[in-house]
Formats: structure tokens, sequence, C-alpha cells
């Protein structure tokens, strides 16, 4: 079977290649992906750290669910923190979208600028 | 300033609590989870004694009816502010309209909501703390209700990034499935305790029951048994008191409690651990760490020390988000 997971690792491989068509075959399924060349690109947006910090991954003891590469973000959402000592900087999405990749590890050192997130929005 | 829309009716309005008027019967009130009170005022820049909104029942919704900064902290409840999640411990921006929404409590038991300068009600006797027993202090004696209307005392509010801002302090997170630990001394009639029931005080888990409110906390576990007979007189209690009625199960004493008490005591929770039994609900397990009057004093240095630490912080982080290079 192909999880969720899979199918969006699948799709952001075609999106990042500017691959038309795909075929994979499995055990027990077949998938064909064609890109209709009149269908606007998803966009794919980065997000910047918003200061040099620590970066702290959302969920845990702020209440808020730990995020997924994968998840859908509403605009503003917070996707996570950079931190200076306890003090906590909220990195809010940009747009709404989908969580294409986390570019930085929970409890990293990130400088200002650096890319923290990719959120692919869908026109 | 803010309406509340709707507020099951066990929120009051509290500060740091009305001290000084023991001996005249009247007792401390003051926010249960003085750290979360205290973050949610630093994070606006007020003084630990700014008044707050103390709600240990949701779901709550307030609207702002001007744009104002404000904070939350304490309890995780789902809180969002025009449909966007907050984190439990935010400081940030309300426009005018937004709603303020505080869903079911997953983690901790109170929520502490701070405006500009503390929450506008009448200073009484000291202190902004609403006395639920005898009905002042706070808005107008009372719990509130949908239709109230809470005022920020500060015309000016603090500067604070457009995303807002959170803080994790180490040593103050919500205590997990684990459970609380309190630190605890032993009390006038410790030692009337037979050997078992204090070797059990020290080392058992306690449940939380349902009877459990800002007056105190009633504990179920090991029946504790007294050795010594007989009543004894009437004598002043404190917040933290641990004291054993017939029963032979614990009740903790907290910011509502009376100011006299006749029931054997066998220990005092000693107060930086209050706010972790504040936090604690109905079913949570509650063990006593016996702990000496100087290990006590190292904690109530330490609170302050931590949160001297995150003042320093904050103004530092202000800085740097406003010239980021």
């Amino acid at each position: 079977m192909l999880t969720v997971e899979h199918l969006n690792r699948i799709l952001d491989t075609v999106i990042a290649n500017g691959i038309a068509t795909l075929e994979v075959e499995g055990r027990d399924y077949r998938l064909r992906m064609v890109r209709d060349p009149a269908a606007a690109m998803p966009a794919r947006v980065p997000v910047a750290a918003p200061l040099t910090g620590r970066f702290a991954a959302r969920g845990g003891d702020d209440g808020l669910p730990a995020l997924a590469v994968g998840a859908t973000v509403a605009a503003g959402e917070i996707l996570g923190y950079v931190c200076l000592g306890p003090v906590r900087v909220p990195v809010p999405a940009p747009s709404a979208g989908r969580i294409a990749d986390r570019r930085a590890p929970d409890g990293g050192d990130v400088a200002r600028g650096a890319a923290l997130f990719t959120v692919e929005t869908r026109p | 300033m803010i309406r509340v829309l709707a507020m099951p009716p066990a929120a009051t309005v509290q500060d740091l609590g009305r001290d000084g008027h023991w001996s005249e019967g009247l007792g401390r009130a003051g926010a249960m989870d003085l750290v979360s009170h205290r973050i949610a005022n630093l994070l606006l820049g007020n003084g630990p004694g700014a008044a707050t909104l103390e709600i240990p029942l949701t779901p709550a919704r307030l609207r702002f009816e001007t744009r104002r900064a404000f904070a939350i902290a304490g309890a995780a409840c789902g809180a969002g502010l025009a449909g966007r999640a907050l984190p439990r411990i935010h400081a940030g921006w309300a426009r005018a309209g937004d709603e303020l929404v505080l869903g079911s409590v997953s983690c901790g038991a109170r929520i502490y909501l701070a405006l500009p300068g503390g929450i506008d009600v009448p200073e009484v006797l000291g202190s902004r703390s609403t006395q639920l027993r005898e009905a002042f202090g706070g808005l107008e004696g009372r719990v509130l209700v949908p239709g109230d209307v809470l005022r920020p005392l500060s015309g000016t509010d603090p500067d604070l990034p457009s995303a807002g801002l959170s803080l994790d302090l180490p040593g103050f997170r919500l205590p997990g499935e684990g459970g609380v630990e309190l630190r605890a001394l032993a009390s006038a009639e410790h030692d009337e305790f037979d050997a078992p029931s204090r070797a059990a005080f020290w080392s058992e888990p306690f449940r939380v029951t349902r009877q459990s409110g800002r007056q105190g906390y009633r504990l179920e576990g090991p029946a504790l048994a007294r050795v010594a007979a007989g009543e004894l007189r009437s004598h002043g209690i404190v917040p933290g008191i641990v004291q054993v009625p017939g029963g032979g199960q614990p009740i903790i004493q907290l910011a509502d409690s009376a100011t006299m008490g006749g029931y054997p005591k066998i220990a005092a929770v000693i107060e930086p651990d209050l706010w972790r039994i504040a936090q604690a609900r109905p079913g949570a397990a509650v063990r006593f760490r016996r702990v000496g009057p100087g290990e006590a004093a190292d904690a109530a240095d330490e609170l302050e020390t931590t949160f001297a630490g995150a003042r320093t912080a904050l103004a530092r982080a202000l800085e740097r988000i406003a010239s980021p290079a």
C-alpha cells in the first residue's frame, strides 16, 4: 500500500524535477501521474528564520500539536520558534499550503534568513 | 476593552493576593498558579502584581473591541485567536473584533489572561484579587459572567513583534502523565502520625479528587492515622498546609484557604510548588517530597532568579527583533 507520506514524497519529486508523466507499479498498486500542462504550478515558498537563534519545533510543552512534513497549514499558523534563551519568537506560515520540507533540526542553531521550512501553496 | 461572550462561572480577577489581613480573619486570595500569572504579566512588561483573569474552566470566549496587546499562560486549552491556534504561553496582538477562544483543556487546569498594565478593577485593601467568600475585590467581588467587560489599566501597549512571543522556562513546564511532585516541610503534628502513615505520606502517590478548588484540594490515597488522641485547639493556617481530618485523607489548603483550622497538620507544601498543584486536575497523581527550610528558601530564590533571567532575556530579545542584524 502507498501511504499518504509516500505519495507526498513522490509528488515533491515530480514537482521538483519537472516530470511530466510518472508511472509507478508496486505489488498491490499502480500509480500514474500526468501533469496537465495548462495547470498552474504550485508555488514553493521558503520560510526564513526572522532572526538568529536556536530553532525549536512546534509541539510538546507549547500545547500545539507537532508539525509533520506533509501537514496542511493555514496562513499565519505557527510552524515553530526561533529561541533566544527562554524567549520564543514564533515563525508563522507566510501563506496557506502544505509543509513540503523542514530544514532545521529541533534545537539547532539557525542564522537570520536561513530557510526553516518550505510551504507549498496550490494556486 | 474586552467583552466576555462565554465563560463558565468560575473565572475571577486575581493578583499576588491580599496579604497582611490574616489577623482580621481575611485570607490571602490571589492567583492559584502564581508562575503562570507572572509569566503572562512578564510578557506584556507588566509588574508581577498586575491583575490577571484566572480561568479554571473552559470553553470561554472573549471579544476584543479595540486592537490591543494581551497575553495568556497556563493550561494547554487549544487557545485560538480569530481562528489561529496559539501556544499555551503567548503574548501578541488582537485586532478589533477578534475573538479569543479557550477550548478543552488537554494539560494543566488554569489559564491566565493578562492585559497591558493589568486588568482595571479597583484596589481594595492593597490588592485587586477577588475575595470570593467575602464578596469583594476583583470585578464586584464575584466570578465573571457573559456580558462583563474587562479594561486594561494602561492606555498604551508594549512593544511586541507582529507574530507575538512565547516563553519556555524548562523548570516550570506543565507536569505530564507522571503526575506532580510537591516539596513539603513537616508540619506541627507530623510526628503524631504513626510510622507507617508517615512513610506512606512521603512515598505513596495520592490522587486529586473532584472536591478541589481555590479553597483547597482534597486528596485520596493511603489512610493516614494519628496516634495522639484528642482534638486540637483552633489555630492559624496558611495556603500550602496539608491537613488530615478524621477520615485520614489529606487536604491541601490553597489560595482561598480559611485563616483558622482545627485539623492536625502533617506537612506544608512550599510556596514555590503551589502552582504545580494549581495546574493538577482531578485524577492526577501527587507525591510529596520532604525538604527542610533551607531547600524551601533555595526554591524561592530559584524562582526569583528564573524570573529575573527571563525578564533580561525578554528585553534582549525585543532589542534583537527591533534590529535583527
